[in-house]
């Protein structure tokens, strides 16, 4: 409010400005993959650890987001929102089947009918493990979708 | 486990599907997506039919997602719980959207954004029906979130609207706060009971101060989705504001979850014993929306709005009905819900054609459709009839239920506010009808419409119908349709029972002995000739000023008129107005139940 | 210590609260509608809470089903789907504030009422 309107326009070039500083770029291009990895641990791990399908996603976009703020818009204008759309819906239709195969199975809806490995494993989770995966897609390319409409829609300056 | 309960989860299921399917094969389904959609609530709701014969004995059919039944006495699973009741309102869902799907395929010609429209519209189907089935609190604060946002994103469905927009904020800001009442509440029964169970919190609560304030914000948050006084104040925008198909939607399928909720607290949750005064309040709730409702109708220029508020009115209605919590009036009010979701939509699609064909949005830019479009104008006049609880029209036996419960419970001033319902509604939709199709065609829109074409007229023609095979079968509906959905509120113990041990106590399995009165029989004719008189001249006093100004008559309808402008300016617009009336209510409706806990 | 955590929650829901019903401000009504958020957040996590207590992993063999004590692992998981809900829910209205300023030229809820009465 009580700014100049000098300063008032240097604000915008700031924001205006494509990509962050090199400090932030060298960091943030060192931990992506670490992110990355991070993510989908959670992801993989989600039935024996605190985590899972959702968290790890929202990992993964975090780092997608952390890329964007060093980068800049154009760097995750390489994700289509076509794309991003078809990702979500197949998260969607994969956590259906999977609920499914409990019900070919004999069992219920969402009936765990894949018996995994010893407690304590990584395939101990039976359906739980497939679930996860399913999930991180879905969160991760939808929450990734709504980020990217309102970032254009910033963009545009409106 | 009976064979056709493994198919329960179906009915959720395949219209979920449906909604994600439709966007990947979206390239090759181009103009089949209604037939889609249709399809798999055709599915749906065979589903939902097939199921129909053990809970319309009777019977709570339970489905243990994942196989996990209870052990020891403790729900760990997630449940679907089919009892009469929900499987009622899941069916309105069901009917009241294909209607709507169909209808939209013609409304939806010459726009864009199909894709979208579908998959939101199945979302919110889903939501719905999820809800009513669903057996588990915090599954049911999940569907009515998904249902929301589809509502929210439909209601926006025209971006380049201002009022649109406007309407889904408001309608997005108040029923975020309901939202987070729902959330609270649930929080607060958890640590009453320690369960999430419906019927497992229902068997172990405790009326402490926590749970009963639990129970309060649970009530309070349902009825904004009820749209009850004061928690209406979305409604109106929301339902003028949404595409057509949509607001039949809202208001035959979206309000009566409201409903569904609300009657589920207060008979499930609650011991008996402990919901009385909040029934009491239910019913003044009730008798201040039928007011509010009728009045504000009066007032209104927009088409829809008229609709809307006529919504709100007989909500009002069906609220008192589970008031009363006898079993005919239960009875009457599962059977009111049941017509109000066809006529209701049926109205909103007739109008919402007149909409469409003349491009007019008030009652001043339309006249003399009558003659242009004779099938909408036959079709509307007949669900003004039954609104208004006409003889042999499906109003009637839901109308005649309530009022025979008022005067067994001793409420006979209860029947004067349902004759004065039906005076507001019918005198609010007869000025509708008198301005929007006689007289003179005010614009040239009005001067040059035409029929709409068949495809919305079909699915109007159909709901009308069913409101009169209602009307007609008034004894098999109330004794096969009614009377379980009454016996499903009232048999608490049998509900936690069923849910909780799986067993079948068979003595809960009789149904309540109410007898409707025969729509031919004229004695009980008195209050509809009553409503006629009243309605007609209520209309004639707002269209025609026959008094000359300083004679008496002229003054009394002066100074009424006046003072009923300070409830027009109660709905401010303002959207944190809403937010504090909201709260402000919720807050009353937990005073009876912390009183009598 | 429970006792704390429950009233910081119904506190933090009244501020937000009452914050949204004076707020005249689009984005700041969402921010109070984020405050009341989070109590929910915090009410669900607090009540899942035990002093003392350790995640309910069980292959561990030192955690013993029904004898260590373990954290309510349900009301975490209904946490993470509120916030969800939330997120959701925000960026649907941040969206329609958007197209609600282009259209009113306005942030100032008292002058966005078309639709009244």
């Amino acid at each position: 409010m009580l700014q100049s309107p000098r300063s008032r326009q240097r604000e915008r070039r700031i924001e205006r400005q494509p990509e962050m500083t090199i400090i932030t770029r060298t960091i943030i291009r060192g931990l992506l993959p670490v992110l990355v990895v991070f993510g989908v641990y959670i992801v993989t791990y989600g039935h024996l650890t605190p985590g899972g399908g959702f968290q790890g996603g929202m990992i993964l976009v975090g780092a997608i987001m952390s890329f964007y703020l060093a980068y800049g818009f154009n760097i995750i204008r390489q994700f289509h929102e076509d794309d991003l759309d078809l990702a979500e819906h197949i998260g969607a239709l994969g956590y259906l089947f999977t609920g499914l195969i409990g019900i070919f199975a004999g069992g219920t809806f969402l009936y765990n009918a894949l018996k995994g490995g010893p407690a304590g494993g990584l395939l101990s989770g039976g359906i739980i493990f497939v679930l996860n995966f399913v999930v991180g897609l879905k969160v991760a390319s939808g929450t990734l979708l709504v980020l990217l409409i309102l970032l254009e829609a910033l963009q545009k300056g409106e | 486990m009976p064979p056709t309960l493994s198919a329960a989860p179906a009915a959720i299921l395949i219209p979920l599907g449906t909604a994600f399917v439709m966007p990947l094969i979206g390239r090759f389904v181009r103009h089949f997506r209604p037939a889609l959609c249709i399809a798999s609530l055709l599915c749906s709701g065979v589903v939902l039919l097939s199921l129909g014969d053990p809970v319309l004995k009777g019977q709570t059919l339970v489905y243990w997602m994942s196989s996990w039944a209870p052990r020891d006495g403790l729900a760990i699973g997630i449940s679907l719980s089919v009892d009469a009741w929900g499987w009622l309102i899941a069916l309105i869902t069901v009917i009241v959207g294909l209607a709507s799907v169909i209808y939209a395929a013609g409304y939806l010609r010459g726009e864009t954004g199909h894709e979208t429209y579908y998959v939101l519209v199945m979302l919110l189907i889903t939501g719905l029906i999820g809800f009513a089935l669903s057996g588990d609190l915090f599954n049911q604060f999940v569907w009515l979130e998904v249902f929301s946002v589809a509502a929210f994103a439909l209601t926006a469905f025209h971006p380049e609207h201002a009022e649109s927009i406007e309407a889904a904020f408001k309608y997005l800001i108040t029923n975020s706060i309901a939202a987070f009442f729902v959330a609270i509440g649930l929080t607060l029964l958890y640590l009453n009971t320690g369960a999430l169970n419906l019927a497992h919190v229902a068997r172990d609560f405790k009326p402490t101060p926590g749970g009963m304030i639990g129970v309060g914000l649970l009530v309070g948050g349902y009825a904004t989705k009820a749209a009850l006084v004061p928690w209406h104040f979305w409604l109106p925008d929301a339902h003028a504001a949404a595409p057509t198909p949509v607001s039949a939607l809202f208001s035959g399928a979206l309000i009566k979850i409201g409903l569904y909720a609300v009657a589920r607290c207060v008979f499930t949750l609650v011991p008996p014993g402990h919901n009385d005064l909040l029934r009491t309040a239910l019913i003044g709730v009730g008798t201040a929306s039928i007011f509010v409702g009728g009045v504000q109708m009066l007032h209104q220029k927009q088409i829809k709005r008229i609709l809307a508020y006529s919504s709100v009115a007989q909500m009002g209605y069906l609220i008192i009905g589970v008031g009363l919590g006898s079993p005919g009036a239960l009875a009457g009010a599962a059977l009111h819900a049941l017509h109000h979701a066809l006529v209701k939509s049926a109205l909103f699609m007739g109008t919402g054609a007149v909409v469409r064909q003349t491009d007019a949005h008030t009652l001043d830019e339309c006249g003399g459709l009558a003659r242009l479009m004779p099938i909408t104008f036959v079709l509307v006049s007949g669900g003004t009839a039954a609104l208004a609880g006409m003889p042999f029209s499906s109003g009637y036996l839901g109308k005649s239920l309530i009022t025979e419960a008022a005067k067994e419970s001793g409420m006979d001033w209860l029947s004067l506010v349902v004759v004065g319902a039906g005076i507001f509604t019918l005198a609010g939709m007869l000025r509708l009808i008198w301005r929007v199709f006689f007289g003179e065609h005010r614009t040239t829109g009005a001067g040059g419409a035409h029929e709409a074409p068949l495809i919305m007229l079909m699915p109007i023609a159909a709901l009308m119908i069913g409101s009169l095979l209602i009307g007609f079968s008034a004894e098999g509906m109330t004794k096969n349709l009614g009377a379980w959905a009454a016996h499903a509120l009232q048999n608490r113990d049998a509900y936690i029972g069923q849910v909780m041990e799986g067993t079948v106590p068979p003595e809960s399995l009789s149904a309540p002995e109410i007898h409707p009165p025969e729509p031919g029989d004229i004695s009980h004719w008195g209050s509809s000739i009553l409503i006629l008189v009243g309605g007609v001249g209520m209309a004639y006093l707002s269209l025609r000023k026959p008094f000359s100004a300083g004679t008496l008559p002229y003054t009394l309808i002066y100074q009424a008129r006046r003072i009923s402008l300070a409830l027009r300016l109660w709905h401010t617009g303002i959207v944190t107005d809403y937010a504090l009336w909201n709260s402000v209510g919720t807050a009353l409706l937990i005073v009876p139940l912390m009183i009598q806990r | 210590m429970f006792f704390l955590n429950f009233v910081a929650a119904i506190l933090l829901f009244l501020i937000g609260l009452y914050g949204l019903i004076r707020a005249r401000n689009l984005v700041r009504i969402l921010l109070n509608l984020g405050v009341m958020e989070s109590s929910t957040y915090l009410m669900l996590v607090a009540l899942g809470y035990r002093s003392g207590a350790t995640a309910p992993i069980f292959y561990e063999p030192k955690i013993v089903p029904g004898i260590t004590p373990t954290v309510d692992p349900i009301m975490q998981a209904l946490a993470l789907t509120s916030i969800v809900i939330g997120v959701v829910t925000l960026a649907l209205a941040l969206s329609l504030i958007i197209h609600l300023a282009r259209h009113y030229r306005t942030l100032d809820v008292r002058r966005i009422r078309r639709l009244r009465g």
